[in-house]
This record gives C-alpha cells, structure tokens and sequence, in this order.
C-alpha cells in the first residue's frame, strides 16, 4: 500500500505534464493596425493662372487654411471649412490644411491647358503626402513631355527617390536620388532632364523624408494630344481595376508595368455595362522585368463605358490612356474599391459639362448612395444605384446647382468621374475621402 | 649576579618603593595574591594596604599577611584613588609608589622588571607591567592602555591573544593599568593623584594622559608580568552598597575624553560624543541589547548634566599640561579603530541572522560561533586541506570557476538580457525608494518595487559601486547558493559527502535553469534564499516559536521581493508544513504568512491585483522561453545545457522513494518539488502583462523549476542512509547517476562561461549624443502591421528598479495615443504634444520603413544622423517642456513605514543579548602554560 503511494508521486507529475500538455496556452496577441478619425488633412495642389483649385469636404471641418506657395499666405478664398470654394490660385501651388474630426477634406484642380501646350482640360485630385506614388502614361520625348510637381507640405527639407522605367526597361537617370525639395515649396522636374527621348515613361517615386506629395502633368503634341494630370496609381498588384474608359474605342492604349525581376503574364478583362468580358487580343500579354509596356486596346473590347481588370502571375502596375479625338487625351488609372463616401467635384471652378460617374463592381453587385450638394453643402438631391456584378454603369451628375456630389458606396465600387469640355476630356480616379486611417498598435515597454 | 649587576644599574643605589594594595572583598584571590608577594627578587621599601569595607574575610587575610599597623580602613564607597591617596598619606616617602589591586598576583621578577625600566630614563614617569589572564595563564590581558576618540578603552590586542613574547619590547604608551603600575611619587603628586570623579573605570587612562601632557612617559615594562583576575570588570567580586553602577564605565570614558581632549578639538568632541552616544543607543537597541542602551543614555546623561565638574576638571588639567595633544597624538589609537568596532558589531549581528542556529537560547550572543563539524579546524596539518576542510575547499573551487566561468564579465557595468544596470551609486536606489515623483522618461508617481530597499542597503557600504553587488549575486551565483543548500543539508542529512553533492548540484541547477545567463536577478536571489526558508520551515517544525516564524516570513518577504511568485510557492510550502506538522505550528504559519504580507505591503497590492503579474520579477519582464519539456528537465531558457543530464536525477528521484526507512522525508521532498512542478507547468500555459506596458507576456519559470529540481535533489539527498546498504555496483551506478548533473553542467559551465546575454558593458538604449540631450528620447519599435512599442527613455536609461516603476496612466494613455495618430496620420498638434511630455529626439533602433516614412511625414521633426546602422533620429523643433508629477506624500511615508516594518521584523528575530560582560576568568586549577 506504502509502495502504491509512493507511486503516486511521479504519477502525479506525469498527470501535470498531461494537463499543461493540453492545456490552451497563451499566446501573444496578434495587433493588426485598426482605423483612427482622421482630425487633420493635409493636400497640396498645383496651381496656376489658369487653374482653378477647389476644397470641399464630406462633414463641415472645424477650420481650412489655405497658404500659397512659396510664401505661405493664406488665401481667404479657401477658407472656409464648411462650404463648396474654388478659387485661383497665384501661386505654383496652394497647401490646404483642414481641420475636424472625419471632415474627409478633399482638393481637386481643374483648367483648360494652353494650345502651346497641347491645350485639353485637366480635372485632378490633390494629393496629400505619399509614402510612394507610381504615375504611368508619363514621356520626355516624341513630343510627348511630362513634369513631375513634387510638393512639399511642412518646414522640414524633404526627400524622394525617383526610379523611371522605359519600354526598354529599368533607366539609370541621373540625379533621380535624393531629389531635394525644400520647405514649403514646389518642385517642378522636367523629366527630359532625367532621362530624355522616351516616348513612354513610368515614374516611381519614393519619399525618403519629409512630407511630400507627388502629381504629374502630361503634355502631348504627338498623335495624341492634349493636357492631362497624373495622379498617383495604385501600386503594382496581381489584381487591379481600371476604372473611368470614356466612349470610344479608339486611342485606347493599355500601359503595364513590371518593376519586378520576372516576365508577367497579364490578362485583361473588360468590365462592361453588362457583363464582364475577355477581349480576344489582350490574353497573355507579357511584360518583361523591369520593363513599360503599351498595348493597344483592341475594338473587341467594345467603344462603351467600361473598366478593365488586370490581372497578372507577377506585381504590375496598369493604367490607361484614352485619346477618343486628336484634340485631348485623358488617363484612366488603377484604382482600389471605394473604402468610404467619395466626393465627386462637379463645380469645378471651370466650365465643364456635367461629369459622369463610372461605377463598377468587379467582385459583386453593390449599391451607391449618391447626394448632392450645393456649394454651402446643402443638400439637394440623392438617389440609390444598385450595381450588378461583373458591370460598369455610368451616369450623368446633372442636378442643378450642385457644386459637388457625394457617392457612398455599399459593397466593392471602383469610381471614377469623366469631365468632358468641347473636345477636350478628363478622367478622375475616385478615391474615399479620407475619414479614417489605419494607426499602428501602439503599447509602451518597459 | 655579574649579569644582574651589568643590567641593572639600579642595584648600587636601590630607589625606594612603596607597595600600596588597595583590597576591597578580595578574599577569593587575596590566597595567590599574598603568596605571590612572599618570594620576590626585590621587594618593596615599604608597604602599605587600604582595606575598602571588606566583608568577605580580606581584612583577617591582610592583618595576618601585613599586620594590623600597615592596614588603613577606607569607608564603603572609596574609589581605588582615594584609597590610594589614604595609603599614600600614611606611606613613608619613598621614590615611587607601587599600586596593587587584591586580585592581580605577582612573579618575583615582577618589581624588579619594572624597575628596569622605571629607572632607563629620567622622564619615565609610570611603567606598566605585562597583564596576563588569572591565574596563571599565557593569554594576554594588557601590555598598555590607549583610548579610541569615541572612547573605547584599546588594548591593542587580539582577543585571547596568546603571550609569545610578541610584545616584550618596553615601548611608550598613553597609559598602563593600575594594577602593577609603578609611578613616580612627585609625579604622582603633581598631577593629584588618580581623578576623585573616576572612582573605579578609565582612572589609568586618565591619569596616563595627564602624566604625558605634563610632559612625561609612561612604559611598559614587558620583563614584568602580573597575572589579573580583573574582577571589577567581570563582575565577579561580590557587590556591596557603594559600588559603582553599571553606566560608570561609559560615563568614566565620556569625562576622560571630555576633560582630557585639548581645544579646539574639545568642541567637535563634545558635540561628536553627544550624537554619537545617541547613536550607539539606536543600535544598540536595534541589537536588542537594551542594557546596554539604558547604560549608554545614563552614562550620557550624567556626563553631561555636569558641566561645572567637567570645567573644574578641564581647569585642573590645563594647570598641569605642558605639551600639545599634536605632541603626544602617536600614544592613541587609529581613528579608524571605531569603525572596525562599529564593523564587529554588525558583523555579530548578521550572523546572529544569518545563523541563527549559532544562536542556542534566547540569552547572551555567541561570540565564538561553534563550527559546524565540517568547518571544524583540525590543528593537525598533516593531511591536505580537502581532506581538513573539504566543505571549505568545496566552496573556495566554486568561487575560483565562477571567477573564471565568469570572464568577461569585469567590465565595470553589469546588465543584459532582463537585468539593467545598476544606478550610478546607492543613492539612486534610497532615492527610488523615497522620491514622490520618478525620473523614468514619463512622469510616475507608482510605489517603488520593494527590491530596492535590500539593494539599497547591501549598496550602502559600496556606496559608488553599487553595481557591485549585482555582479557578485550573478557571478557568484552558484557558491552562494550552494553555501546556502549545504547549511540546509547539514540540517537534514549526517552524510557529509552526498550533502556536498547535493548542495554543489543545487548550485549548478540555478546555473542550469538559466537564470543567470539571462540575467534574471529575481530568480537568481529566490533560489539562493530558497534553501534558508526551508532551513527556517525545518527549524519551526522542530522548535515552534514566533520569533523562528517571523525570520520564515522576513526570508519568504525577500525572495519574494526580487520574485513574487515565490509567495504563491511560499503559501503552498507552508500548506504543506501545516499539513505535515498539524496544528501545533498553526499560530506560527499565520505569523509566516502574515510578514510578507505587512513586509511587501502596497507593493504586493499592485502586483496581487493582477495575480499573473506575479511571475513579474526584478528586471525587464523579458518573455520566458521554456516548454514543457524544459520544465521537466530543469530548464526555464531552451538551449542551455542539453537536457539529457538531468534525466539520471530524475531516476534517482524515482528509486528514491522506494526505501521504506527514509520514505518519510522523500516524500515530502517530492511534494516539494511537485509544488514547483506545478507552479512551473502553470507558467508555460499563461500571460501576464505589465500595467501601462507590454501585454501577453510568456511567464520566465526559473524560481519554481529551481524548485522542481532543487526538490528532487533533495528527496535522492535524504534517501542516502538507505542506499549505503545496497549492493555495491548499485550503489556506484547511482554515484555515477548523480554526479552527471554536477560534473557536465560545472564542466560546462567553466568551459563556455557564465556570458549569455549577459554583458559588462553598460547598455545603450539611445545613442550618446541623445543622451546628453536635455529631453527624453521617444524609442520606437515594431511595425505598423505588426504593432509598434515604444519607451521612453531618460538620459542614458534606466536603472535596475526603474523597470518596475510604471508610469501614470493617464500619460501613458495620452502618449499612446498620440503616437497612434502620429503613425497613423501625422499632424503638427501631435509632434508639440510629444514636448509636452518632455521628449525632444525620436530614436528607432531598427527603424521599419513604413514608421520612418510616417514619421518622416510629421512637421516640426528634424532628421538627424544616427551613428547606429538601420537606425533612425528626428530631434523635436521645440523645446521639450517636461510637467512631472509629484506623487502623494504618503508614497515616501508609506515607504517609509515599510523599511521601519523591515527593521522592526529583522530586530525582533535578533536574541535578546544581556549586558556586554566578560567571562570570569579561570579557576585555579588551570595551569600554568
């Protein structure tokens, strides 16, 4: 019996070892990074004499400061944080700074670009600070130029490095690192003084320090013609809509590219007004590492208004320019499903026909909430869309007196905004307005 | 006699001497001492003897010894100086006058050797003989008196020195006793004789100082050898009305110093003595000796109360002086001499503590600490000294491989894995103990961890070293804790060899948990404690008492301190005691459970709230590593030492429980070490988190593994005396099993060093020139996908101790979330805000891209170099504006209350000591060496 409680004790200490063996233990939590209220947004615009900035924002801010570059004064015609304003601005750009909690302050600029320079109208969104912008359809040379703006929005010197890609692949241009700009200022970089002679370009751009945001605006007297802004695409991916192809099937051209080290078989497919399609002639398109390549959309695609999903085994980054006249071409670039309600300008501080808003759903069918506003950001008409999956749908924003359009989403929606003005044409990826943002998990150590 | 005739010159012409012997119930000696006068080489002239009310039969001894007419009767109460001054009156004139006391016996060379030297210099005032131990013993008791400036009465020698003629050389001294001592008699009248207000103590020293400032020497006379009973002292003469209290003796050496020391040095004295006497009665009542305490506060005050007598006296020895204290400063002892005084207390009393078995009954200290039997000094130096002291030699191999195990690590600065370094002096830990408000970056207002206070006080003494002290508990880890097993062992085992095993194996099982490797003081500390508290539970089984229950529950609170987990293994040892004991030991297990309580206070509060954090021990609370199977295999750190050799510790532990003669004891071992099992196991499955700082953090299980193995060893310890009857090949298969632990982890450990992620150098969270910057640095780690930490660090970083300071909550919530938007979405607000904490640089060490570029983002930030590779620093625009909060008064004064609730409980374990008196000495049956 005395021997049986002896046992007991390394039996005991086995049993523990079972219970510890089966017990749940605790691991270290996983802290993904969680949405925050935006309070404060920052964005610089180009500006000019003949461009025209606007501010608006979904929620009245708390205050807007604009200041103008490269002297900081404030620009009171931009001031108001609960209203639809634009304004010209004198100045090479104009810094907006708003503030409140979830305002989603948004900066669009729009103008028709002199004959000199290929003339065309020109509607972008303003940029706030980048942490890297990758902007196709760019040239610097065939008569086809292209000027990086790089702004930078604090008091601090900043830094970007510039990589730059051709049809021919990766380029060696010179003085492209560490490309300074100093405080409060805007640089202008012709890109024939990086690397000339390039009918096509692609332009990575890197921010090292500081705060700075990047646009382009593209110039062309070549077969196709006109004025267009480049804002920044979406990074290269597997899997990317294109959003925004006006009417017209010709001058259609897709522009891929492939920053990696390895060939990309791209497929493209084409999300139309009822259905989404392949088009024969964009199956197995290959890319080469580290190289820009430019396909012509086929007729096969169709001449509507329509996306393109880009699909590839290896990261590329798509877009595509539009060029339906020989009087003005327009970009339509890859962009990620709305995350959030989006402002669509309409009063652009321009004149401009009614822009059209290009929604399509390339995982689901969804559904849209469109407001209207006038420039005090009172209401004056809304509607519903409901979106079929796999379509694109696109629809005038008519109502009278809005200054500016806010289209909530209900589902995967990849938006854009055409602006057409005579001949001349304007695509504008829409992105949410910026409400909330992802913050780190932050916890203090000992 | 021609030898006699060249040396002692005085011989042609004989000085007079007048013998005086002063008897005061003497007769117990009164027998040696007349004898001894019988048969000197020179006798005195004349001889004269005061008899002080003696009631004992000394007056029948003297009449028949010197005959009624040369006795003198002095009423009850006449000090030795006034009694001489009687005789003396009625003493013929002679040229020096001999005092005797009725206890000290003579030699015959004893006059003569004295007159040697009396009569070698014509400024030789008074010469002392040679004071040996009564009867007739070698033991030196006196070769000449000096006093320490705190006035301690300084023989010079060791204690129980023996007389090998180490001092037969006549030398100068500031005074010699007045027993034997031969003193001119117009000196002796110039100067008045002995000082009336020093009736029995400090009268020599006295007049001996007097005698030099008036310009003369006092000598001894090694040739000249009395032997002296020194019954006032011992208080062996039987007391009558008139003798002096017990406080006369301080109070005797209070007036001697203040009387005797010349201005200007007199004030700082007379100030010094005052506090310094109200010091010693701190610590003496501190050392429970409150006798002492009363005496020394008596003394004090009758010293002082009597400002008029000490002028008459400054006054009177100011008409005799004729030489400068500079010029007689050589005659005094050492001014360190009180500090190493002050140093043996201490020393007594921690031992009192820390060996509380020397200490057999609650009475009068041990002042020679009996030796263990293998500590014992064996005076046959024939045979090695492994085989005279083999624990000792044990133990002396430990520190030599820790201090090679341990290169490498002598850089000065000692800190890496979860230990940091320790502050630049003690100071910082006293001040982290009672400052209301913390310097750790942002403003804390927390309670201080209860670590700090020991190593505040261990500190004190290296007081610019404080590192010191980690560095031997980390490097001498291992002996430390074997010295504190084999104190356990000599408790439970009789078996010296396999108690030497066992306690050498419980050293290395802290070295192979880990523990010190990474740095883990907390465990380190436990461990080494762990073997006393159970060595304190064995002695309350034995022996039930309060006073053993509290010293169980002040070692509990210790290691409890550095590791709170060890509460939680504490409560369950004494479950188990109370359950092995029964309910005699009840009361005591409440009083063992209740000081840690009352010891740790609102600190265990903050800890106890959250009862995981427990397992937060002293440093960093750097994840734990271990699996279940390093549990099982004794290690808390993976990729030690291969696991391998602990399985033949685990078998033994097994067989152990077979013999069914010591099963007993082995299975209370094993509840032990199945205690420690579990607490282990339990610490491989859970998470803790810090308050306001890191969360989900895998428990380090050093403490209970130590105690898993620790137990097992133990259980295969006391299963010994049934083994020695096995068969032989088994007996040595077992040897062999045992022995694999200590030898391949001792082997390893000397081979590959203590190292780890240990360093010497100290760590440098931010780079220097941030440092030096007058804000705080802001570090950042992590990622944005991955989530960021951060800390935020105050000049070079901070101390151990720091790191158990939390900041408040609501600076710390605030920082957070200003970091969150900064690395969200950067604005101006948030950088001025990171001012408003006080921080003015932003450090990433390992600076992920994505944090870079949204910092890079921010307004206001200003890159700067780094001069760390990967590494990131923005400096702040604006200035930092640091707002601290100060912490509630009651922080310092409940800290306070803790460290007197320590000392209170450290005193009351003390044993009461009686008054500080000697043995009597001999009896007459010793013989003469």
């Amino acid at each position: 019996m005395t021997h049986l409680k002896s046992l007991a004790f390394p039996l005991v200490a086995v049993l523990l070892v079972l219970l510890a063996w089966v017990a749940p233990s605790g691991d270290e939590s996983p802290r993904p990074p969680s949405k925050v209220s935006i309070t404060q947004s920052t964005y610089a615009c180009p500006a000019g004499s003949v461009i025209s900035v606007s501010a608006g924002q979904v929620q009245p801010g708390t205050s807007r400061t604009a200041s103008v570059l490269p002297g900081q004064e404030p620009d009171e015609a931009l001031s108001d944080a609960a209203a639809w304003q634009s304004a010209v601005v004198d100045g090479p750009g104009v810094i907006v700074q708003q503030e409140g909690r979830t305002s989603g302050a948004a900066g669009y600029f729009a103008g028709t670009a002199p004959k000199a320079g290929g003339g065309g109208l020109v509607v972008g969104s303003c940029p706030g600070v980048v942490d890297d912008a990758w902007l196709l359809g760019l040239g610097s040379g065939d008569q086809h130029f292209s000027t990086l703006i790089l702004t930078n929005l604090a008091d601090s010197t900043a830094a970007v490095d510039l990589d730059l890609w051709g049809p021919e692949g990766k380029i060696d241009a010179v003085d492209a690192e560490g490309v300074v700009i100093e405080p409060f200022s805007v640089r202008r970089i012709r890109l024939d003084s990086l690397a000339a002679g390039e009918s096509e370009l692609a332009v990575h751009v890197t921010r090292r320090r500081g705060s700075v945001s990047a646009v382009a605006n593209d110039t062309s007297t070549a077969t196709f013609r006109g004025t267009e802004p480049v804002t920044a695409n979406t990074g290269p991916s597997r899997d990317q809509v294109v959003g925004g192809l006006v009417k017209g099937a010709a001058g259609r051209t897709l522009l891929v590219l492939n920053p990696g080290t390895t060939t990309a078989r791209v497929d493209v497919e084409v999300i139309g007004r009822t259905t989404t399609f392949t088009p024969a002639g964009l199956e197995g398109i290959r890319v080469k590492a580290g190289s820009l390549r430019a396909v012509t959309v086929p007729k096969s695609a169709g001449a509507g208004e329509q996306a393109l999903r880009v699909t590839s085994d290896e990261p590329v980054a798509a877009s595509v320019r539009m060029a339906p006249t020989t009087q003005d071409f327009a970009y339509a670039e890859a962009n990620v499903p709305l995350d959030g309600p989006t402002i669509v300008p309409v009063d652009v501080g321009t004149d401009v026909d009614a822009p059209r808003l290009h929604l399509s759903t390339p995982k689901g069918a969804a559904s849209v909430e469109l407001e209207a506003f006038d420039a005090d950001m009172k209401p004056l008409a809304s509607s519903t869309l409901d979106l079929e999956a796999g379509t694109t749908r696109s629809v005038s924003l008519t109502t009278r007196g809005a200054a500016y359009v806010v289209v909530t989403p209900k589902g995967d929606v990849v938006a854009a905004a055409t602006y057409v003005d005579g001949d001349g044409i304007s695509s504008l990826a829409l992105r949410g307005a910026p409400l909330t943002t992802l913050a780190p998990q932050v916890r203090p150590v000992d | 006699m021609d030898e006699t005739a060249a040396t002692r010159h005085w011989l042609d012409d004989p000085p007079t001497v007048g013998a005086i012997l002063v008897a005061h119930n003497g007769a117990r000696w009164l027998p040696k001492v007349l004898s001894s006068f019988s048969n000197m080489f020179h006798a005195p002239t004349e001889w004269r003897v005061v008899d002080v009310s003696s009631t004992d039969g000394s007056a029948d001894l003297l009449r028949d010894s010197f005959g009624a007419d040369r006795i003198t009767y002095a009423p009850s109460g006449t000090g030795f100086g006034d009694a001489v001054r009687i005789g003396l009156a009625e003493l013929p004139d002679t040229d020096w006058i001999w005092l005797l006391h009725d206890d000290a016996s003579v030699l015959p060379g004893t006059l003569s050797g004295l007159l040697d030297t009396a009569t070698s210099a014509p400024d030789i005032a008074a010469v002392g003989p040679k004071i040996r131990e009564w009867p007739s013993l070698r033991r030196l008791l006196e070769v000449g008196l000096t006093v320490t400036a705190t006035g301690a009465r300084e023989t010079g020698l060791e204690t129980g020195e023996p007389d090998a003629g180490q001092h037969d050389r006549p030398r100068d001294v500031l005074a010699v006793n007045t027993a034997g001592m031969l003193v001119r008699r117009d000196v002796w009248l110039e100067l008045d004789g002995l000082d009336k207000n020093l009736p029995l103590f400090f009268d020599d020293i006295d007049f001996g100082w007097r005698l030099a400032r008036a310009g003369y020497r006092t000598v001894t006379a090694p040739t000249a050898v009395i032997f002296h009973a020194e019954s006032s002292r011992r208080g062996t003469r039987a007391p009558t009305a008139g003798d002096v209290p017990h406080w006369e003796q301080r109070r005797a050496a209070l007036y001697t110093q203040l009387a005797n020391t010349a201005m200007p040095r007199f004030l700082w004295q007379y100030v010094r003595l005052f506090f310094g006497s109200l010091v010693r009665v701190g610590g003496l009542v501190i050392g429970k000796d409150p006798e002492a305490a009363s005496d020394e506060l008596l003394a004090l005050r009758s010293a002082y109360l009597h400002p008029v007598r000490l002028a008459r006296a400054r006054r009177a020895r100011a008409r005799t002086a004729t030489r400068s204290h500079r010029e007689i400063r050589g005659l005094f002892a050492p001014y360190w001499l009180p500090y190493q005084h002050g140093y043996d207390v201490l020393r007594d009393t921690v031992t009192a503590l820390v060996k509380p078995e020397s200490v057999p009954t609650v009475g009068r200290r041990s002042t020679a600490i009996d030796q263990a039997p293998d500590e014992a000094v064996d005076l046959d130096d024939g045979a090695s000294l492994l085989v005279r002291r083999p624990w000792f030699t044990t133990v002396l191999a430990l520190v030599l491989v820790s201090i090679v195990a341990g290169r490498g690590l002598y850089g000065g600065s000692f800190s890496g894995g979860a230990l940091l370094p320790a502050p630049d002096s003690a100071a910082g830990w006293w001040q982290l103990l009672f400052e209301r408000s913390h310097d750790i970056g942002l403003s804390s207002t927390s309670l201080p961890p209860l670590f700090a206070l020991p190593l505040a006080v261990v500190s004190t003494p290296v007081w610019f070293a404080p590192g010191l002290v980690v560095t031997v508990l980390m490097v001498f880890a291992v002996p430390l804790a074997a010295l504190s097993a084999h104190r356990l062992g000599r408790q439970i085992s009789p078996h010296r060899g396999p108690r030497m095993v066992w306690a050498v194996s419980y050293g290395l099982i802290v070295l192979a948990t880990g523990a010190v490797a990474e740095g883990r003081l907390g465990t380190v500390v436990a461990l080494i404690v762990l073997p006393i508290v159970v060595n304190t539970a064995w002695q309350l089984a034995e022996q039930p008492g309060w006073q053993l229950a509290l010293r169980l529950g002040i070692w509990i609170s210790l290691a409890a301190a550095f590791a709170p987990i060890v509460l939680v293994l504490g409560l369950g040892g004494l479950l188990v005691l109370w359950w092995s004991e029964g309910r005699w030991v009840s009361r005591q297990l409440v009083v063992a459970l209740v000081t840690p309580i009352v010891l740790l206070g609102p600190w265990l509060v903050q800890r106890a709230a959250r009862p995981w954090r427990m397992w937060w021990e002293a440093g960093y609370p750097v994840p734990g590593t271990a699996t279940i199977q390093d549990v099982v295999l004794g290690r808390a750190a993976d990729g030690l030492l291969p696991g391998w050799l602990t399985i033949g510790l685990l078998v033994l532990a097994v067989v152990a429980l077979v013999p069914r003669s010591t099963r007993t004891g082995v299975h209370l071992a094993w509840i032990v070490a199945l205690l420690g099992l579990g607490v282990a196991l339990l610490g491989t499955v859970v998470t803790y988190s810090t308050p306001a700082g890191p969360a989900d953090i895998a428990p380090w299980v050093g403490v209970p593994t130590g105690l898993w193995i620790g137990g097992l060893a133990t259980a295969v310890l006391l299963a010994v005396p049934a083994a020695t009857s096995w068969p032989r090949p088994a007996l040595a298969a077992a040897v062999v099993a045992a022995l694999v632990l200590p030898v391949s982890t001792g082997a390893w450990w000397l081979v590959s060093g203590t190292g780890g992620p240990l360093d010497d150098r100290r760590p440098e969270p931010v780079p220097v020139f941030l440092a030096e910057r007058p804000g705080d640095t802001l570090v950042l780690t992590g990622s944005i996908a991955g989530g960021v930490d951060f800390r935020v660090v105050a000049g070079d970083g901070p101390f151990l101790g720091q790191e158990a300071v939390t900041p408040s909550d609501a600076d710390s919530e605030r920082l957070t979330s200003t970091l969150r938007r900064l690395l969200a979405q950067p604005t101006g607000r948030d950088v001025k805000a990171l001012s408003s904490f006080g921080i003015d640089a932003i450090y990433a060490p390992r600076a992920d891209v994505e944090i870079a570029q949204r910092i890079d983002a921010a307004p206001f930030l200003a890159p700067s170099g780094s001069d760390r590779p990967g590494s990131r620093v923005w400096t702040l625009v604006d200035a930092p504006r640091s707002e601290q909060d100060s912490g509630p008064l009651w922080h310092p004064v409940v800290t306070g209350l803790q460290v007197v609730a320590w000392l209170v409980a450290v005193v009351l374990t003390l044993p009461v000591r009686r008054r500080d008196e000697p043995d009597p000495l001999g009896t007459d049956e010793e013989a003469t060496a």
